[in-house]
Parts: structure tokens; C-alpha cells; sequence
């Protein structure tokens, strides 16, 4: 230590002579730091969006079916096939899988819904009044009137659908589907709910009805399920507890299909990935810009200060050690650029993860890989990206001081100090 | 005057040349940024073009003309009469506008339900001419099985990957179409599946099939009626121009509510907002790489002021007053951004048109299963080259030039003379 | 060896030549020269006559094109730039004419550097600067900056920091020329008393005559050759 000690010392005192220079070359560091970590911030907001949508509002995190219910998604696969399964039994097992949060089962079935004026097809969706909400956001969207309740012949519609239709809270629809048994079912539902969810192919074609009333239309038994969808704490967990449920659910028996979002959703996960692959380029570009000018600062600064390479030479410096105090010097630029770079960027991290700002003046919704993605600017930051952007800036401080270094190393001490 | 701003021009491009090393550094960062400018610009602006192109041939054109409610509510009573049909066709064919337009598609689209034994699904029914939207679709070219639509075919169906998994059916199969007719009545229609595609968007492959016009016309009872005219442009950038002389011409019966005429931003605002949002977050990366070229450039002319005090002193010692001394400085920084600019932009044009003009392969990050706004993005983009771009990008580069200069020029004008000439050395 | 510890620095038919259009420049030629431990030599001459020149070669700073040159009994021309450094850094100081500390450190930090080069633990090397320091006159100024201090001030620093290490052998190149009559007094009044107290050999490249004056031993140089060496007191006790 006592000998690195007077590098530093002289490196960080070094910063100190040309203070308007060593902040000028600090502010580019600085907010290349912010750029990245705000850049990255929002893309990461951008996916964590589009993956609580592409799965909270409908999907949930991880799904059960009857092994080849997928993708066909036939009336006859459901759960545990004909003689269906005990569905509370499930629903224990799957909720006592500790990354789970909540799970529900569903019957589906495509269908007319019809009222006096206009006929449209959906697809109707047989939920547990109690259980459906929890999982999915499509449930907690009825904006007017509630969810179809146990038992009842009710039935809740999207606004895109209520508006086809010309129906309200209170209105009868007649639905047609056909039935396991080979008839058309069809029965006289009242409207009991209006859902909103902001993406108009799911408020035009989904129908939503109790899970009971649906299986008693299709001809179904109350033990046939077609799908247990559940959400998890945080949307990554849920692959591992699909693998855990897979293998506790096998061992019961019947052949079931555990599908975590990133086997429903494979191109939402490419997307993901490709972000973060987006990420190192955007990383390596903005400092691999700002390298010219820690360059350009650091080769002035060294050739101001040639006499006193030559003196630390003559004084038995080896060139290596002079190298170290021009690196030191850049290392302590980089340090003083993450503290400003943090504390600029810290703040609007936070703010605009609290409050995203609206850009709905600018651009409105729209949908990737059939996700909504709202016009708001909300960023992620996880610490992990302010490491990475402090390490990037500091190998740009030492990459960009090399070359000045290795010239500060090179000069001819007896040639510079008889220049005067 | 002129004289004087060569003199200044002179004198900058010798002093750039006097500090060789970091004007090379300096100027590398700014082609660096200028030859990523005009590789992203026109690689960004290739993607825009594809996703329109594919969104514009999966539907409803540039332009659609429709009734002003069908956007809404995509109904069959929604409709264009026959008569406002005929005017809007005359209207396109109108030599004004025939060079612009490519083709005029006439459809009827309506939602339905589509039932085989299997099950049912609800469905987009679009009721097409065969040979028509076979020039103008890219549907029939991502046939994966059977054959496309014929214009002798009357009950056919040509329907998407996804829903002939949901409904269990194969090329050959019956299926069962149940929808409004015009009349207001459930009418139901028994039709046979020709060909199946996948475009790999999973809105479209699971709802949007075809059938033949004349099917639906006796089926639905709609005869010349239609529910859209699809307009395919030469140019998407000519799409506003071609909307303006169509509503012009067509005002009367747009006046009596009869159609309208949409642009695909106007018809399809999730795209527009995709690609709103695509080159806002563009623009936000350029404008970070330049702020930080912008600080370098800061850095290397205030430097060379500092540099310079005496010579500096010593010009407004002649007769240079503070505002030219100042001026100086910064035509010494437009000078060194508008050469590095031009370097760099050069540089970006020719290295991005010759390793890409072709296209530049994307497939190594993702595929054509990936949707965005229901449209495919296509894995190989073809960049777009615009003379506007360039100079767009150019004055933006000596706007960065420019304004990077002004701080280190106004120091230049604050030289104290006296101060500077009285140092030997 | 104990040639080494009679003698500090010995040159033996040292040139050393640069290479110029349209002839070749001979800076010093064919100088040999024995300068014993504890002397106080000064080397004169008009400038050009290679006087600077040979400090540089003494110091390591150049290399000779031919001849050899001897520092603490080792040859300088067969060492490798590294070794150089370390034997500059171990066996030799400088004093130069513009005094060149770094202007980053203070006072006392640039006295005590060739310490820290060394690698001299803290309370040593913190002893001996301080009692240097106070020899000198120079305890009040320990915390300034170069900045702060009269060319004087920087050049007494300079030489503490030149005979801190203790070195064989301290070359000064025209170490007065920048300072007034009263100050240059002041600094070789300094210079002689370390040179008798510690045995410190000085080594000056000059042409002040109040250098030449007080030197023992007087070396002239005209066109890079030795013209005149002439012993004026007895040697130091060595």
C-alpha cells in the first residue's frame, strides 16, 4: 500500500488541476452512466409490462390441462379425461406448491351469443366467481355490474361486445354452443357484468359465465375441467414451479401438462432475452463513444504534464509505474462520473418507477406478441444494472487511459527536461 | 464579409491541423455517431416499412375506405353501397391518382362463428375476389398446405394454421360458418377447406379466413355491396397525399355518410403507435450518443481556447472583437463536426448499403413467430435509403457542432488582452 | 570493491553522438572522466559544450553511444531500462534548473517520493524527511505546494528530495540559473553543508562562476571534450 499510495494521491490531485476539463469529461461519463441505466431501466419496464399483461389478464403465470387439451384446446380434453378429476383435490395441490398465489379452474367452449338485435361468436369461459379474480386480471376488470355469481344463469361480457350487441346490465342474451354430447346447448343468460380490459379482441370475444352453469350447458360433468390457471409472486418463478408441480402431479397419476407462461408464450421469453442481449449493445455503444473522450482528455492531460513524467523517470520511476498513475488518474475520473451518474440517475430511477410519466400525448396502446402495452414510461432498476454500467465505465476510464499512459511511459526523460 | 468568414474558415482548419492527435480523436467519436446514424436510420426505417407493408397486405390497405361506422363496429349493416362502391372506384381510377394506387381490393368482413364437429371458434370472415387479393395478400403466400382461393371456388375456405388446430380439420374438410346475414338474420353456411396458411401471428392465424365473394355475396345477401376497399399505394410515404385528393374528390358522399376514407394509422392505431414508439426510442438513443460526442467536441474546442489564450489575445490585439474572436471558435467546432459529419455519414451510407442492401438478417434473434401489433416481424430487414434522412442527420450533427462550440467561444470572448499579451512563454 | 566506494561515477572514453542532416552531431566525445565518493565537482562550459549532456549520460537518462560508464561500481550501458530506473532510483539524484517538482504533491510529499519509491516504511521515512527538512530550514513550508513556495524554497526542496535516498551521487544541472545572487548563496551554502555532513557527492553542470567558485574540483568542457580539470582542495573525507 505504501507504494500504490502516492499513484493515487498524485492521480486523484491530477483531476484536480483542469477542474472545468476533468467535469466536462466526468459529465459525458455521468450521463452516459444515466443513459444506460435509464435506457436499460426502460426496456426492462417495457418487458415486465408486457409479460404481467401477456399473462396477468388472461394467461396467469403457469397452466394445467389434460396432456393434449393444447393446442387443439378441444371440448372432449379435460382434465383426468372422461371421468374428469376431483377438482378441490387439484386446486389443493397446485396452491400448495409454495411459489403459487392463487389458482382457478376453467371450462371453455366456443359459442354464439345472441341478443334480439345481433349475434356474435365467443369464446365462453366457464370461472369460479371466488377463485377467477385472483388469477386474472380480465376478471377484476368488470367496470359495471359483478361477475356472474355460483349457480346463476348470468353472464359477464366485454364492452366491445355488450356494444356489438347492443346489450346492457340487465339484458338477456341467448348463448349457443355445442355440447360433449353431440346436441347444441343453448339457454336465456342475463347480462350481470361489463369487463374492460383495454385490448379489444379479448372485450369482443370473451363471454364470461359461472363455472357450474357453463358445464351444466356444454353437457359436461362438474368433475371435467379443461384448465387450472394460476399466477405466481413474480412471473420467473413460474418455470420452476411448473417442473415442481409437474413431477408431484405425475406421481398422482393422471398424465397432466404443467405450462409455465414461457412454454405458453416461447416468443415473449425470445423477447426478453433479445432485450437483455439489446441491453449489452446499447452498453457497449454509448461507452464505447464515450471512450474517445476520456481519450482525448487524458492524452491532453498527460502531454501538459510531460516534464513531470520525465521528472518521475528520472527520479527512478519505471515506465510501468508511470503508466499506473495516468490509468489511477482515469480510474479516479471514472469513480467521481459514478457517483455524479448515480446520484442524477438514482432519483429519476425511483420517481419514474413511482410515477411513470404518461406518453399517451405522444403514442397510444398497442400490443406485443398480443400483450397491451400502456403508454407509460415506467422503468425497472435493479441494482445488478448500476453494477454492470459501473464496471463498463470504469474499464472505458482504464481502456480509454492506455494509450496515453503507454505515450506518458515512452517519453525521453533527458530529451524533455533539456528543453528547458 | 465572405472574406472574413474564409479567413475564419482558414484559420480554423489550420489550427484542427495543428492538433492533429485529438482532433483525430475527437473527430472519430463524431463518425463513429454519424455512420451509427445513418446505418440505424435507414435500418429503422426499412423495419417501419415491413411491419406497414405486412400489416397493409394482412388487411386493409394504405388506405381503406369503409362506412364511417364499420371501425367500430366491424358489422355487416356497416356497409358501402354498391353506388358509393362505384363512385369510390371511378374516383381511385381517376388519372390524378391511377399512378399512385397499385390495386383497389373490395372485401366483405364480418365476424362470425366457424364450427366444425370438433368444436367452434369465433372467426374473421373475409369474403374476398380470388385473383385480387391474391396479388394484393400475403396470405395466400404463406400457404402451408392445399391451395389458395380460385376464382371458379364457391364454397370454399381458406383458413389459418391456428384455427384448423382449435376446429380439427384438414384440407378437405366441412366446416360450418355462422354469422348475420344483411338482412339481420343468423344465417349459417356449409364450406370446405382448400388451403391453410400461417403467418405466425396468433390473432390472425386463429380468427382470419377467406372465402370467395361470390359466396358471401348470396350467402349474406350483400350482392355488390362491401364492407371495405382496401387501396394499395406505391409509396406508404405518398399514403397522406392519395387520402387528401380521395377525400376531395369523394366529398359528397362522404358529406352524406355513405364512406370514409381511413389511412392505416387512422384504421390501425396500434401499429401507428408501434412504430411512434419505435422511433421515439431511436431518436432518444441518438440524441444520447450526440450529447456525449457533444461533450467531447466541448472539451477538445475549450482546450484549444485555453490553449490559445495568447493567440487569442493577440488576435483581438489587431482588431478582432470579442464577437468575432468568439465566432471563430465556433466555426472551428462546425468545421471539425461538419467534416467528421460528413465523413461519418458517408461512411454509414456506403458500409450499410453494401453489406446490407440486401437485407440484414435478424433471424439469429428472432423469427417469424414474432408479432407486434399483429403484424410479423419479418426477421431480414431491407434498409430504407431517403435523401431527407441524410439531411436530417447532417443538420443535426452541426446542430451538435454548433452548440457545443458556444460555451467554449463565449470563454474565448471573455480573454483579458492585456492580461494575455504580458507573459513571455 | 572497494574502488567503489572511492569513486562515484567513472566514465571511460564516453561519446555520445546525434544523428543530424547534413552531419552528425558529437555532443560528447571520448570523455573519461573519475569522479571520487564526497566530491563537489562542478562541470563548465559554454552551452553546447555537451556539459548537460554528460549529467544525463551519468544519470541514466541517455545512453552513451560508446564507452562506458560506471555508477556505484556497475556498468550502465549493459542494464536494461528497468534496471536503470532502479539504480537512478536507488544511487542517484537530481537537481534541476527549474527546480521540476510535481506540482500535485506538497512540499514534504515530493521530498519524501523517491522514499516511497523505495518502499521505506512510514516512520522512517518520515524521520528522515523531517530532519532533513529541518537542516535545511524548511520545516514551516512541509504542507505548501510548489505553487506557494519562492523558486529558492522549490529549489531546497528539490535537493532534499535529491539526498533523501541517501544516493552515491547527486547531479545537478545549472541548479542556480533561475534563482538571484542572495538565493543561489543560500542554496550551495546548503549543498556544501550536506555534501560535508553526509558525504553526499554533488556533481554540478554549470555556468555560474559562484558555482564554479566554491566547487572542488573543476571541470571545463568545450565541444563535448574535457579541456581542463583542475583539483582546488583536498578531496572530501571519503
Amino acid at each position: 500500500m505504501t507504494v500504490a499510495n502516492p499513484w493515487w494521491r498524485i492521480g486523484w490531485r491530477n483531476l484536480g488541476r483542469n477542474r472545468r476539463r476533468t467535469l466536462i469529461t466526468a459529465a459525458g461519463l455521468a450521463f452516459g452512466y444515466c443513459a444506460v441505466v435509464l435506457m436499460v431501466g426502460l426496456m426492462d419496464g417495457l418487458t415486465v409490462e408486457m409479460v404481467e399483461n401477456g399473462t396477468g389478464l388472461l394467461t396467469g403465470q403457469l397452466q394445467v390441462h389434460a396432456t393434449d387439451y393444447r393446442p387443439e384446446r378441444s371440448l372432449y380434453e379435460t382434465i383426468g379425461g372422461r371421468e374428469g378429476a376431483d377438482v378441490d383435490a387439484l386446486l389443493r395441490t397446485v396452491e400448495e406448491e409454495p411459489a403459487i398465489a392463487a389458482a382457478a379452474p376453467r371450462v371453455f367452449a366456443g359459442g354464439l351469443v345472441s341478443s334480439g338485435e345481433a349475434t356474435t361468436a365467443a369464446i365462453l369461459m366457464g370461472m369460479h366467481p371466488q377463485l377467477e379474480p385472483q388469477v386474472s386480471r380480465l376478471a377484476q376488470g368488470v367496470t359495471r355490474g359483478h361477475l356472474p355469481q355460483a349457480g346463476s344463469h348470468a353472464i359477464a361480457v366485454g364492452v366491445e361486445m355488450a356494444r356489438q350487441l347492443a346489450v346492457d346490465l340487465g339484458d338477456e342474451v341467448v348463448v349457443v354452443a355445442p355440447a360433449a354430447d353431440g346436441s347444441m346447448g343453448n339457454d336465456l343468460f342475463t347480462v350481470s357484468g361489463v369487463f374492460r380490459t383495454g385490448m379489444t379482441e379479448l372485450d369482443g370475444s370473451y363471454a364470461l359465465l359461472d363455472l357450474a352453469t357453463l358445464q351444466a350447458l356444454l353437457a359436461l360433468d362438474p368433475r371435467r375441467i379443461h384448465e387450472i390457471a394460476a399466477t405466481t409472486a413474480d412471473p420467473w418463478l413460474a418455470p420452476d414451479a411448473a417442473a415442481r408441480l409437474r413431477e408431484r402431479l405425475g406421481a398422482s397419476g393422471s398424465p397432466v401438462e404443467v405450462a409455465p407462461w414461457t412454454e405458453l408464450r416461447p416468443e415473449m421469453q425470445d423477447y426478453v432475452r433479445l432485450v437483455g442481449t439489446w441491453n449489452w449493445v446499447v452498453l457497449a455503444i454509448v461507452f464505447g463513444i464515450a471512450v474517445f473522450g476520456v481519450a482525448n482528455t487524458m492524452l491532453m492531460a498527460t502531454f501538459e504534464r510531460r516534464r513531470e513524467f520525465a521528472v518521475l523517470l528520472a527520479l527512478g520511476t519505471t515506465p510501468p509505474a508511470v503508466m499506473l498513475t495516468v490509468v489511477l488518474e482515469a480510474l479516479a475520473l471514472g469513480l467521481l462520473s459514478i457517483i455524479g451518474g448515480v446520484l442524477v440517475s438514482f432519483p429519476i430511477l425511483v420517481w419514474w418507477h413511482n410515477a411513470p410519466p404518461d406518453m399517451s400525448w405522444a403514442y397510444g396502446d398497442f400490443t406485443m406478441f398480443g400483450a397491451l402495452v400502456r403508454p407509460v414510461l415506467r422503468v425497472e432498476y435493479r441494482p445488478a444494472i448500476a453494477l454492470w454500467a459501473s464496471g463498463a465505465l470504469l474499464l472505458t476510464a482504464v481502456l480509454a487511459a492506455l494509450y496515453p499512459a503507454a505515450r506518458a511511459a515512452r517519453i525521453p526523460p533527458a530529451d524533455t527536461l533539456s528543453g528547458l | 464579409m465572405t472574406t472574413r468568414v474564409a479567413v475564419m474558415v482558414r484559420l480554423a482548419l489550420r489550427n484542427l491541423r495543428r492538433q492533429a492527435r485529438r482532433t483525430t480523436l475527437t473527430a472519430t467519436a463524431m463518425i463513429i455517431g454519424g455512420t451509427l446514424l445513418m446505418f440505424s436510420l435507414p435500418i429503422a426505417d426499412g423495419t417501419h416499412e415491413d411491419w406497414i407493408e405486412s400489416a397493409v397486405r394482412m388487411g386493409t390497405g394504405h388506405i381503406v375506405i369503409q362506412a364511417p361506422g364499420y371501425l367500430a363496429s366491424r358489422k355487416i349493416d356497416d356497409r358501402v353501397p354498391a353506388g358509393a362502391r362505384r363512385v369510390a372506384a371511378e374516383a381511385l381510377a381517376s388519372p390524378q391518382l391511377a399512378d399512385e394506387i397499385l390495386d383497389v381490393v373490395p372485401m366483405v368482413s364480418v365476424g362470425g362463428l366457424a364450427s366444425s364437429p370438433a368444436g367452434a371458434r369465433p372467426a374473421q370472415i373475409m369474403a374476398v375476389d380470388p385473383l385480387a387479393e391474391a396479388r394484393f395478400s400475403i396470405l395466400d403466400d404463406r400457404l402451408v398446405d392445399g391451395r389458395y382461393l380460385e376464382p371458379d371456388d364457391r364454397l370454399a375456405a381458406y383458413i389459418g394454421e391456428g384455427l384448423r388446430e382449435a376446429l380439427d380439420v384438414r384440407v378437405g374438410s366441412r366446416m360450418v360458418l355462422t354469422t348475420q346475414d344483411a338482412a339481420g338474420e343468423i344465417a349459417g353456411q356449409l364450406v370446405r377447406v382448400v388451403g391453410v396458411y400461417r403467418t405466425g401471428i396468433p390473432e390472425i392465424d386463429q380468427a382470419v379466413l377467406h372465402v370467395p365473394l361470390a359466396t358471401a355475396a348470396a350467402w349474406l345477401g350483400t350482392n355488390d355491396d362491401v364492407t371495405t376497399l382496401a387501396v394499395l399505394v406505391r409509396s406508404s410515404r405518398r399514403v397522406p397525399a392519395v387520402q387528401r385528393v380521395l377525400r376531395r374528390s369523394l366529398e359528397p358522399i362522404i358529406a352524406a355518410g355513405d364512406l370514409d376514407v381511413l389511412t392505416w394509422r387512422e384504421a390501425s392505431p396500434e401499429l401507428d403507435a408501434a412504430v411512434k414508439i419505435d422511433d421515439f426510442g431511436n431518436y432518444l438513443f441518438q440524441g444520447i450518443l450526440f450529447a456525449i460526442i457533444g461533450l467531447g467536441i466541448v472539451n477538445t474546442i475549450l482546450m484549444s481556447v485555453m490553449y490559445r489564450y495568447r493567440e487569442f489575445g493577440l488576435l483581438q490585439a489587431l482588431g478582432f472583437t470579442p464577437q468575432q474572436t468568439g465566432g471563430l471558435v465556433v466555426v472551428e467546432g462546425v468545421v471539425l463536426t461538419a467534416l467528421a459529419g460528413l465523413v461519418g455519414i458517408g461512411l454509414g451510407l456506403f458500409l450499410t448499403w453494401f453489406f446490407f442492401r440486401n437485407g440484414l438478417d435478424f433471424s439469429f434473434a428472432w423469427n417469424e413467430e414474432w408479432s407486434f401489433s399483429g403484424v410479423v416481424m419479418e426477421p431480414v430487414v431491407v434498409p430504407v435509403f431517403r435523401t431527407a434522412r441524410v439531411i436530417q442527420g447532417l443538420v443535426f450533427i452541426l446542430l451538435v457542432g454548433a452548440i457545443a462550440s458556444l460555451y467554449p467561444a463565449y470563454r474565448a470572448t471573455r480573454i483579458d488582452v492585456a492580461e494575455s499579451m504580458k507573459f513571455e512563454r | 570493491m572497494t574502488d567503489n566506494d572511492r569513486v562515484a561515477v567513472r566514465t571511460e572514453g564516453v561519446w555520445k553522438t546525434f544523428k543530424q542532416e547534413p552531419e552528425d552531431v558529437h555532443a560528447v566525445s571520448g570523455v573519461s572522466l573519475a569522479i571520487d565518493a564526497g566530491a563537489f565537482v562542478a562541470m563548465a562550459g559554454p552551452s553546447g559544450s555537451g556539459k548537460t549532456t554528460l549529467l544525463n549520460l551519468m544519470g541514466g537518462l541517455t545512453r552513451a553511444t560508446k564507452g562506458e560508464l560506471w555508477v556505484a561500481g556497475r556498468e550502465l550501458s549493459a542494464m536494461s531500462n528497468r534496471e536503470l530506473a532502479r539504480m537512478r532510483l536507488e544511487h542517484i539524484g537530481f537537481v534541476f534548473q527549474a527546480y521540476n517538482l510535481l506540482p500535485v504533491l506538497t512540499a514534504f510529499e515530493n521530498a519524501e517520493f523517491p522514499l516511497l519509491l523505495q518502499g521505506m516504511d512510514d516512520d522512517e521515512r518520515r524521520q528522515r524527511v523531517h530532519a532533513l527538512f529541518k537542516r535545511t530550514g524548511l520545516e514551516g513550508l512541509a504542507d505548501r505546494r510548489p505553487g506557494k513556495l519562492s523558486g529558492g524554497q522549490q529549489q531546497r526542496v528539490a535537493v532534499v528530495r535529491a539526498v533523501v535516498g541517501e544516493p552515491a551521487l547527486v547531479l545537478a544541472d545549472e541548479p542556480t540559473a533561475n534563482l538571484d545572487s542572495h538565493t543561489s548563496d543560500t542554496l550551495l551554502d546548503m549543498m556544501e553543508e550536506l555534501n560535508r555532513e553526509l558525504g553526499t557527492t554533488f556533481v554540478f553542470a554549470t555556468h555560474d562562476p559562484r558555482v564554479m567558485e566554491r566547487a572542488r574540483r573543476l571541470v571545463r568542457l568545450v565541444d563535448g571534450a574535457v579541456a581542463s580539470d583542475e583539483h582546488r582542495a583536498p578531496t572530501a573525507v571519503g
